[in-house]
């Protein structure tokens, strides 16, 4: 392999683990606020997120160069377009967390039962940052047993989300129906939660592509 | 990024073929370049401009100029000899004295006044070898016949000789056209790093070649030159129709 | 060849192999036929001329004194005068001289028999008077007739005298002649070579040159020959039948082959050499003598030893400067009469004694031998310098 390649090729590694680190630390402040009641922790964590389209776009083009100039076959390609389908991974586990942030902080009304909420949403979150970080950690991996046993994790924790989410929503529906005035709140808190759950099966999809770029197989949508 | 070769209205005839049409250039120094183009687009001919070996073909006629530090190299007071010293040569063919390795790397640098017989001489085929990275493998066969190495090794022999004399600018006339895939990775690998130290400027009907390792490429297509500019802008975005139908594979 | 389930079967395959196979054979039959001309050759020759490896002598009592240094034929017995070589008996004053101990003494020596003698012994045509041929009969019955090595060919110029005959005046002459030719031709037909490949350019005129060196290698080597008279002798005022002058008129016959030779190993030399030595800012002169003559070298070797076999064998030109003259003794400059072998040999040929017959098919063998050996010379040095490269 020439220098230059290998070059490029941690650059784009590289960029697209900061890139990822952003989504959970991200998510991680969200919690944080949560957990501290720190409404201020929320606009940090939007802020984490501003750049992220702009990363994304340089991602690519450094992509493209590489795939131009280089013409890279077997592991490096697909390492190459894996990444290519990552970063718009990444950018949209982004945009669900902005998303949920918006939603979970308009929903602030004393009358809602966030004890309850609580008990299942700090659950889901965690499962969720525990699903996106261990995708991103697989980007810097190489050790193929370490690769699938962080596989699985994700998946682990991508189910557990799905899971949680469904009793979420069971116990949030109820609730619903006995407080209609409430129904507004509630269900805000249900779509941010929602996209909790989505940035857990972007996580998964992440994983997934990793593992198509380390191991090989076919490519295809999780 | 500072010019090195600046090439100005230069043309070129084989007996009535206009070979060479206005061709305009400035070649970067410390830098790759790559002459890409069809069978026949002129681009080993320009090359052979550069060190005037043209001169030695009976038909050819060159006009124009081809500016190297300051000095057009075909003024009738530059004797074409000391152009080649500067300007350094490596065939497609491998083709290695058939004299023993240190004697290949040693006959011109004693020739040139460079360096005399002796220690001096050793030190200066050792250098060469180092840079054109055969060293290791020939150290202890140096009296060996440079014809008894393997195509790769050959060719980076071939290097090893025209660094010995110290060149600026080093031109490869489709270097690793003749050689095994890993060979021709391992000469890549050494144009990377000679470009800090020479100008290089190779052609290569191997577009992936040009890709790869050169920083700037020129497109040649019937002694035109289409299109001149960083290697990216022309694989991703070029500008003429004609490159990116030869890029594609679309003709040639 | 089955029809069946063979996807390999081809129908026109047998009729392409039987013309193979007749073509083969009448090439064979080619080749058996022109071996067969060269083996006859050599079986007459080696049939006729073996027996001049050897020489009759007699065994007889050969007197030593004043009287028979004088007038030679008087030291042996009246009767075998017609026995022993006249040519011998003269030498007996020289052996007294040598060996003064013989003065006036008689002793039982091997004497050289008279050629006709030694046709006898050796069952050719003889002339032998019958008397001479019976007391020839009772020396042998007394063991006194012997066939003993020839030395004397080897050791003696031409002679009218059958039985002293030898080469060695020939081939002397020959060794003479052929190191001026080879002196002469070689380096004006390397440097020529060198000029018209390397640095001439390829213009009318050097093409037209091109031609005329071609046509020179094909002229009848006997106007060469007049060329020399002309030029050597007649302007020069060299001295004839040398040679100097032989020598001078087959370098001249010899060159345009050299030059065609050296041309062609020097256009076997990949042009890619040249430009690799171009290439490193080295002038013309360095790249031709440095780099492509050492690889031209085999050929050129080759192509000279050949044409100078070649020469070795030319009798036409050398007859018309007056090589072919009775030369006895051995010339010791290349200033003096000499003669070549092949001339020798067309001199024997025509002598009328038989015992001429047996020396001329040896000194065939002889120039073969020379001719052999020279071009062994040539096939070695091409492949002692063709591994280096």
């Amino acid at each position: 392999m020439l220098k230059t390649f290998e070059r490029m090729s941690e650059t784009i590694k590289d960029e697209v683990y900061i890139m990822g680190q952003k989504v959970v630390v991200a998510n991680e402040l969200s919690l944080e606020a949560i957990t501290s009641k720190n409404v201020k922790l929320f606009s940090k964590a939007k802020n984490e997120l501003n750049n992220i389209s702009h990363m994304s776009n340089k991602i690519d083009n450094l992509i493209l160069r590489a795939l131009a100039l280089h013409q890279p076959e077997a592991k490096d390609l697909r390492q190459m377009v894996s990444y290519l389908k990552i970063t718009n991974e990444i950018v949209r586990a982004g945009t669900n967390t902005k998303s949920f942030i918006k939603n979970f902080s308009k929903s602030f009304h004393k009358e809602v039962d966030f004890d309850t909420i609580f008990e299942f949403s700090i659950p889901l979150q965690k499962s969720s940052i525990e699903a996106i970080k261990t995708s991103i950690e697989l980007v810097k991996m190489y050790d193929t047993q370490e690769i699938e046993f962080s596989f699985q994790k994700v998946l682990v924790e991508e189910n557990k989300t799905d899971d949680l989410y469904a009793m979420i929503e069971k116990a949030l529906l109820k609730k619903l129906s006995s407080k209609v005035e409430l129904s507004k709140y509630y269900l805000d808190i249900l779509s941010s939660l929602r996209r909790l759950e989505k940035v857990a099966d972007r996580a998964a999809s992440i994983a997934n592509l990793l593992v198509f770029a380390h191991l090989g197989g076919e490519l295809h949508q999780a | 990024m500072k010019t090195k070769i600046n090439v100005e209205d230069l043309n070129l005839w084989y007996g009535s073929k206009h070979a060479l049409q206005n061709i305009n250039i400035k070649l970067n120094k410390n830098k790759i370049t790559a002459l890409i183009g069809p069978s026949g687009c002129g681009k080993s001919t320009f090359l052979r401009c550069i060190n005037r070996m043209n001169d030695l073909i009976t038909a050819a006629k060159v006009e124009g100029k081809i500016v190297i530090d300051g000095k057009n190299i075909y003024d009738k007071d530059v004797d074409e000899v000391s152009v080649r010293k500067r300007v350094g040569m490596v065939f497609q063919q491998p083709n290695p004295f058939p004299k023993s390795i240190y004697e290949n790397i040693a006959y011109a640098p004693i020739k040139h006044g460079l360096v005399n017989k002796g220690k001096a001489c050793d030190k200066l085929v050792e250098k060469s070898l180092i840079s054109a990275g055969l060293w290791d493998e020939v150290k202890d066969i140096l009296h060996n016949p440079g014809t008894s190495l393997s195509g790769g090794q050959q060719q980076r022999l071939c290097i090893a000789r025209t660094i010995a004399v110290e060149p600026d600018v080093i031109l490869m006339d489709e270097p690793t056209s003749a050689l095994d895939p890993i060979s021709t990775e391992k000469i890549e690998a050494l144009m990377l790093e000679l470009k800090k130290k020479y100008t290089i400027v190779i052609v290569t009907h191997n577009m992936q070649q040009a890709a790869r390792v050169a920083d700037y490429t020129a497109f040649f297509h019937m002694g035109d030159l289409i299109e001149y500019d960083e290697t990216e802008t022309i694989f991703v975005n070029p500008k003429e129709k004609k490159t990116e139908d030869y890029i594609t594979g679309r003709f040639g | 060849m089955k029809k069946t389930n063979n996807p390999f079967y081809d129908a026109s395959l047998k009729k392409r192999h039987q013309a193979a196979r007749r073509f083969k054979i009448f090439a064979l039959s080619s080749l058996i036929t022109a071996i067969s001309f060269l083996v006859f050759f050599l079986f007459d020759m080696i049939g006729k001329g073996l027996p001049a490896l050897q020489q009759t002598y007699v065994q007889v009592e050969v007197t030593y004194n004043d009287q028979t240094i004088k007038s030679s034929r008087k030291a042996i017995d009246k009767k075998l005068r017609k026995i022993v070589s006249r040519a011998w008996l003269r030498g007996i004053k020289k052996e007294v001289q040598n060996n003064p101990q013989l003065m006036n003494t008689t002793k039982l020596v091997w004497a050289l028999a008279d050629d006709q003698v030694d046709q006898y012994i050796k069952g050719h045509h003889y002339k032998l008077k019958n008397k001479d041929r019976l007391i020839v009969d009772e020396l042998n019955r007394l063991n006194q007739v012997e066939l003993q090595f020839n030395s004397i060919f080897f050791n003696n110029g031409d002679s009218k005298i059958p039985e002293f005959a030898g080469i060695k005046s020939a081939l002397i002459g020959s060794i003479l002649t052929l190191l001026v030719t080879m002196l002469v031709s070689f380096p004006i037909g390397v440097m020529t070579a060198i000029y018209l490949e390397e640095f001439a350019d390829d213009n009318k005129f050097t093409q037209m040159i091109e031609v005329n060196i071609n046509n020179l290698a094909a002229i009848p080597s006997i106007l060469f020959g007049l060329l020399g008279l002309a030029i050597f002798i007649n302007l020069f005022g060299l001295p004839r039948s040398s040679p100097l002058v032989g020598g001078l008129t087959l370098a001249l016959m010899t060159l345009p082959i050299i030059i065609v030779t050296t041309r062609a190993a020097l256009r076997g030399v990949p042009d890619t050499i040249r430009q690799a030595g171009y290439g490193l800012g080295l002038t013309k002169i360095q790249v031709v003598r440095d780099h492509v003559l050492p690889l031209a070298f085999p050929g050129i070797m080759t192509g000279s030893i050949i044409g100078l076999a070649q020469a070795m064998g030319e009798t036409a030109p050398l007859i018309i400067v007056g090589m072919i003259a009775f030369i006895p003794d051995s010339p010791s400059s290349i200033t003096q009469a000499a003669t070549v072998m092949p001339a020798q040999i067309f001199t024997w040929a025509g002598m009328p004694e038989r015992a001429y017959i047996e020396k001329t098919a040896m000194g065939i063998l002889v120039l073969l031998s020379v001719l052999i050996s020279l071009n062994t010379i040539a096939v070695y040095l091409r492949k002692k310098f063709e591994t280096k490269w």
